[in-house]
């Protein structure tokens, strides 16, 4: 009766250090991810990326239970006249002036808890997952079961963005912004 | 049998009520399995197999006139979406999104810019050239 029970709470206990919480806030969020992967990138966009294998739950902004293998990326933009380029006029082809590598840092954690903060609230969310996905908020509404891939990006107004994404390099994504008064 | 039965009218009037959010987004979407989810038209959608979107959602404020301060939602932008084909394995076959997007005031000052009328024509030029590339193929 002893053996059972231990194994059972061996495999609990594994299972729960490869998953993942997050609780996501204005500008900050806050990631319990024992051995789950967050990556956190900062220069030509500002982005946490959560890779949960399990279970993920997530609060605040967004609610959410997936059971299964999830990523979840929110990005935050940065101003256009950090980066210097193209002037003062923000077009998509100035994207190609901007080299990507030398202007984002990329950091990659394995601790328990970290407290990720941004310089602005993000608009641009990304996620995918293979499971049981229950999400309710202002990213995502729904039920998933299989294999899903969401995009959302929710501009504020009076601005104007740039972005680009590629989701398998997603950590060289650029998100600018620009407040247009003339 | 009542309190499942319960639970799932409590779920669906969750997902309904959730729809009625106004604000402005861009988003597309791609499940191979089930989805249950709320439209911004406030309807649901059900999905069972495989679906793929785009979706621009631009809300209009009820009773509410533009002016010279304040703007009904006008958007410029320019979105191209390159998306997987259903059957790619490539693995550099991705979803990449590459967007220009500007909203309410900053939309109409842009718009009067002539810089920006000049990359929208070049833009427009570089989609019919494509375009007409791909009829002759």
């Amino acid at each position: 009766m002893i053996l059972p029970s231990l194994s059972l709470l061996a495999l609990g206990s594994v299972l729960l250090l490869f998953s993942g919480c997050i609780w996501h806030g204005k500008k900050q969020s806050y990631f319990v991810h024992p051995l789950a992967s967050l990556t956190t990138g900062d220069g030509v966009s500002g982005y946490h990326e959560l890779n949960g294998v399990l279970l993920t739950l997530e609060g605040g902004r967004q609610f959410g239970l997936t059971l299964g293998c999830t990523s979840i990326l929110t990005v935050a933009p940065k101003e256009w006249s950090d980066q210097g380029t193209c002037d003062s006029l923000p077009t998509t082809r100035c994207l190609d002036s901007i080299d990507v590598a030398s202007h984002q840092t990329t950091k990659r954690k394995f601790p328990f808890f970290t407290v990720g903060t941004m310089d602005s609230e993000p608009v641009f969310f990304y996620r995918k997952s293979i499971g049981v996905s229950m999400l309710l908020g202002f990213e995502v509404t729904g039920i998933f079961v299989g294999w899903m891939q969401r995009l959302s990006f929710l501009p504020k107004d009076d601005t104007v963005y740039i972005l680009h994404f590629n989701a398998a390099n997603r950590s060289q994504t650029i998100l600018l912004r620009k407040e247009v008064t003339q | 049998m009542r309190v499942p039965m319960m639970i799932t009218m409590l779920g669906l009037g969750v997902l309904l009520s959730t729809g009625c959010q106004n604000y402005l987004g861009f988003g597309t979407g791609t499940v191979t399995g089930f989805e249950i989810s709320p439209r911004p038209d406030n309807s649901l959608n059900l999905t069972l197999g495989y679906n793929r979107y785009e979706l621009a959602v631009i809300p209009v404020p009820e009773f509410q006139d533009a002016g010279d301060t304040l703007d009904a939602y006008s958007v410029l932008a320019t979105i191209n979406v390159e998306s997987p084909g259903l059957n790619s394995y490539d693995p550099e076959d991705s979803l990449r999104i590459t967007q220009l997007f500007a909203t309410g005031m900053a939309a109409r000052r842009m718009s009067n810019q002539p810089g920006m009328r000049k990359h929208f024509a070049e833009y427009m030029e570089d989609i019919t050239k494509s375009r007409r590339g791909d009829d002759e193929q």
